[in-house]
């Protein structure tokens, strides 16, 4: 190869192996290692220790009055931003990665044609063997082009801010086959793998907003209960009537959230209709329920429909899957996923939103 | 300089040590002394006074424990702000951009530098706080405190209640009692 067209290897390995969304990724991975964090030995995390707040919500003084909005409209609001940013971000660089295949493709090309050695082959060929080489100065530019091209980043790039993000965000329901589970139940989510950031939104009772919904991305729905307990295709009555998170065993133990969903002023049947105003802004409109504070076969029906257009398995269960996936979360592969909107194309011929998968 | 921590931690060491004080066999045996001596009332009233001590005291730790826990809560804030800007305040975590966008300067030296002086501001009054008491400890004086309060009542009743038998004492003819 001609010195007019050095080979880029050396630089390019180097902006190859960079990754622009490392810094956000290590920021993301120190506050999730920060709060689950202790600073002395026989302290509690600082998860825990934040979530304490809970107790003076009301007293509206100073403290409260800093520590609350920080955590809720600093640093949730933060991370969930940044959530849908990163699903914004990968579908872009998944069209920009194509678009740099094309560029790539093409550039390699062009180089090849603009090189010395082409045009010397080129000239003989035709018998002009003196002829100085014109596309000689198209060269550099080519160059220029490709460079710029592999300063694109991968969509894999966002796989790191992915991980972080589920990690603070995910919800781990304890079994739904659970013996014994039933109204009294008051253990549903496992504190110890669920993301730390969801629990402190709970613990606050504070909602968090589900955006892009549906297929413009234009819905939003606000979450509080949903997930706070296990929910199953039974009258409210027989749900669970109460929900409690607690940190520690034994006495030491302390409560982190609780949801009541029995009596007056309680969250009954709000968490259900948090489900289903999660599926109507997607689209999953069918079929229309009597109460949206149910969970019936009509809900069912309509996870169904949602689990199939998202390859979920189809059970008509508000299961961990289907829970964080209604989030924006993929727990098959601990990452952030859209939820994918109602699209009646993506159902096969003659699918039954009554049945559940075999087996 | 005593910080709020050694303070308590002092008191702890001062709570065991009194009550170790008061497992051992001189102090069970102390009402009936007293009661040889005639000094049951004088015995009572300095247990009385160590109770009111120790009940005050526990009042004033109780009227600390929501402020301390709310302290805390923003303490744990700050620890998580802060170990968040340590790793960039070294302009580590930005190094990989510079590198990827080929920049040969240090484009984000100023914001490398801000952060740094923020989380030198910070890491100065997390090291302030360190000098507030730790919800835990104020659990264990609390418990230390009613694991007291419960032997000065033992003492307490041991004092006040009649005297037992005394078969053993031959100088007891009468089977009264010595009070």
């Amino acid at each position: 190869m001609s010195d007019l067209n050095p080979s880029p290897a050396t630089g390019t390995a180097t902006a190859e192996a960079a990754n622009p969304f490392t810094a956000i990724a290590r920021l993301l991975r120190l506050v999730r290692e920060s709060l689950e964090g202790i600073k002395r030995q026989g302290q509690a995390p600082r998860w825990v220790r934040i979530a304490r707040i809970r107790a003076y919500q009301k007293d509206g003084d100073h403290i409260s009055r800093a520590v609350i909005p920080a955590v809720d409209q600093g640093l949730i609001y933060a991370v969930l931003y940044l959530a849908g940013l990163t699903l914004k971000a990968r579908d872009l660089l998944t069209t920009a990665d194509a678009a740099t295949a094309a560029v790539e493709v093409g550039g390699e090309m062009l180089r090849t044609i603009t090189t010395d050695d082409f045009n010397r082959s080129l000239s003989k060929v035709i018998g002009d063997d003196g002829a100085v080489n014109p596309l000689r100065a198209a060269g550099a530019v080519i160059e220029g082009v490709m460079d710029l091209a592999d300063k694109v980043p991968e969509p894999e790039d966002l796989d790191q801010i992915d991980e972080e993000l589920y990690a603070l965000l995910c919800l781990k329901q304890l079994p739904l086959d659970e013996k014994g589970l039933g109204a009294t139940t008051e253990t549903h989510v496992d504190l110890a793998t669920s993301g730390k950031l969801r629990l402190l939104a709970m613990a606050l009772a504070r909602p968090i907003a589900i955006r892009s919904l549906g297929k413009d991305k234009s819905g939003e729905q606000e979450v509080t209960f949903l997930g706070g307990r296990r929910l199953w295709p039974v009258a409210e009555a027989a749900l669970p009537n109460r929900a409690e998170g607690r940190w520690g065993a034994g006495e030491d133990s302390e409560t982190i959230y609780e949801f009541a969903f029995s009596g007056a002023d309680s969250a009954a049947g709000l968490d259900i209709a948090e489900a289903n105003g999660l599926l109507e802004k997607m689209g999953y409109v069918e079929p229309a329920v009597t109460d949206a504070t149910v969970f019936d076969a009509l809900l069912q029906r309509r996870l169904r429909r949602f689990q199939k257009v998202n390859g979920l398995t189809v059970n008509g269960q508000l299961d961990n899957p289907t829970l964080n996936r209604l989030m924006h979360l993929n727990v098959a592969t601990t990452s952030l996923k859209w939820a994918k909107p109602f699209d009646a194309g993506a159902l096969p011929e003659g699918f039954d939103d009554t049945r559940n998968d075999a087996g | 300089m005593s910080t709020s921590v050694n303070i308590f931690g002092e008191l702890n060491s001062f709570l065991a040590s009194l009550d170790d004080l008061l497992k051992t066999s001189a102090a069970k045996n102390a009402p009936s002394i007293a009661r040889r001596l005639g000094a049951e009332k004088q015995l009572a009233a300095a247990l009385e006074f160590l109770a009111d001590a120790l009940t005050r005291l526990a009042r004033a730790l109780n009227r600390l424990h929501d402020p301390v826990l709310k302290a805390d809560t923003v303490v744990a804030s700050f620890e998580v702000l802060g170990d968040s800007l340590e790793d960039f305040a070294d302009g580590e975590a930005l190094k990989e951009l510079t590198r990827m966008l080929a920049l040969r300067n240090a484009p984000f030296q100023p914001l490398v530098d801000g952060i740094h002086t923020s989380a030198a501001y910070l890491d100065a009054a997390l090291r302030l706080s360190d000098s507030l008491p730790d919800p835990g400890e104020l659990k264990d004086t609390s418990e230390r405190l009613n694991a007291l309060g419960a032997r000065l009542d033992e003492l307490q009743a041991a004092n006040t209640a009649p005297a037992p038998s005394q078969p053993t004492l031959p100088q007891s003819t009468n089977g009264g009692t010595l009070s």
